[in-house]
């Protein structure tokens, strides 16, 4: 616990220090409401969720991109600040486990401190929210931002440590990010979709539909966040398989360290 | 002290990632019996971390309660890294880095060293508190193992090796 302590406050102190980065985290979002603001009118427009079945739900065009985006920025702010932190460092990673970190603790820092971040930036998001738009369930849409920056901040972590590249796994995430909450997750776009079901398995897909449920209907929300937290399982089983690899040092034996391969 | 030598390509840093256990060997054993240090010749730190901050983080990963700052001082103050102790290794340079990467590899105190080209960067004269430390240490028991392709360093040797076509050998005098 000790030692999780201390890289937890490391970690911390890494991104605290990224002046940039941690500036363009509240930067994002706020150019992005100001923006839909500036841009989106009032039309009613008619969508679907896959969590209301075939019900038509309508709602205004500034509503749904405001709440669309949120989700979306979570999502890439997250991932990339995952990436940040789990890409260049792992080397240096390496070195810690060598002394005698143990990956898990390394990682489970990470993790927390993203943990952190998605929690600070959702709240920030989610205020930012009420200054253009009055949701019903104001409660419902802050765990939905905070789910997905979750989820996503474990993509990045994924991306991190299976990309050989850099600028592959910064491509990487932008597709990803582009793909699925910036495009696939649409609510207007779902309605007339002919695969949903592809839609249905994606990373964002619930902690949007958290989102988008509380905004616009009074149903409970138990069942998509508990599905996000089964999407939290799987990703945070994902990345910490990988991260393992990734380090691949030879494991030592207490007493006469040894190192082998048959 | 056991110097290992070869041309570029030959594995010299493969080999000693091996004995550090970065690489897993394609066929064999690494047994070691004491502690083992390990300074790789690529500069593995943290970017905004400050040098205190890295002997902190390192002397964390060992069970007891070492006095990590007064150790990493003295290895500082010994290397003339002392003055940059508060700040970030971003803003260090090339040479300072590379020093906190060797001092990072020697404050557990390891009873081997397996060392990678650790004063590539170094001045003249951090080249010589090097060697005068690597003396030290091997007058207090430890082992040194490093890697050199540096011709004048050979004296300073008990035992030269070299890493030819996969293959160490005795290093014989041209």
């Amino acid at each position: 616990m000790k030692r999780l302590g201390l890289s937890v406050r490391m970690v911390g102190r890494e991104v605290l220090r990224h002046r940039a980065a941690v500036t363009l985290l509240f930067v994002v979002p706020t150019v992005l409401y100001v923006l839909i603001q500036a841009t989106a009118g009032e039309r009613l427009v008619p969508f679907q969720l896959s969590a209301t079945g075939v019900t038509l739900l309508a709602g205004s065009e500034r509503a749904l991109s405001l709440l669309f985006m949120g989700c979306t920025a979570m999502c890439g702010l997250m991932a990339f600040l995952a990436f940040l932190l789990t890409w260049r460092p792992i080397q240096t990673d390496r070195r810690l486990v060598f002394e005698g970190y143990r990956p898990a603790e390394l990682l489970w820092a990470k993790m927390i401190v993203i943990a952190v971040a998605a929690a600070a930036v959702a709240i920030y998001v989610a205020v930012l929210l009420l200054c253009f738009h009055q949701p019903s369930r104001w409660g419902g849409i802050l765990l939905g931002f905070f789910l997905a920056g979750l989820l996503y901040g474990l993509v990045g972590i994924v991306v991190g440590v299976v990309s050989r590249s850099e600028l592959a796994g910064i491509l990487t995430i932008l597709l990803l990010v582009n793909l699925d909450p910036g495009w696939l997750q649409n609510p207007v776009f779902y309605a007339g979709a002919h695969n949903r079901a592809i839609i249905d398995w994606l990373p964002s897909h619930h902690p949007c539909q958290l989102v988008m449920l509380s905004a616009f209907t009074t149903r409970p929300l138990a069942g998509e966040a508990a599905l996000g937290v089964v999407w939290l399982f799987g990703l945070g089983a994902a990345a910490g398989v990988g991260y393992r690899l990734r380090l691949g040092l030879v494991p030592r034996r207490k007493g006469n360290q040894t190192s082998s391969r048959d | 002290m056991v110097g290992i030598s070869g041309g570029n390509g030959a594995g010299k840093s493969t080999l000693l990632q091996i004995l550090a256990g970065f690489v897993h060997p394609e066929a064999g054993l690494v047994r070691a019996a004491v502690g083992v240090g390990y300074c790789p010749q690529a500069i593995l730190l943290y970017e905004q971390l400050t040098v205190a901050e890295h002997f902190e983080y390192f002397a964390g990963a060992r069970a007891a309660a070492v006095p990590w700052e007064s150790a990493g001082r003295e290895l500082a103050r010994r290397y003339r890294f002392d003055s940059w102790w508060g700040e970030r290794v971003a803003t260090l340079s090339e040479g300072t880095r590379q020093k906190l990467n060797l001092a990072l590899a020697l404050a557990a105190e390891p009873g081997l060293l397996l060392l990678d080209e650790p004063y590539s960067g170094f001045d003249w004269e951090t080249y010589l508190l090097f060697w005068e430390h690597a003396a030290e240490l091997k007058r207090a028991g430890r082992t040194l193992v490093i890697v050199s392709h540096l011709f004048y360093d050979r004296g300073k040797f008990d035992r030269r090796l070299r890493l030819a076509d996969g293959r160490l050998g005795e290093e014989r005098d041209p």
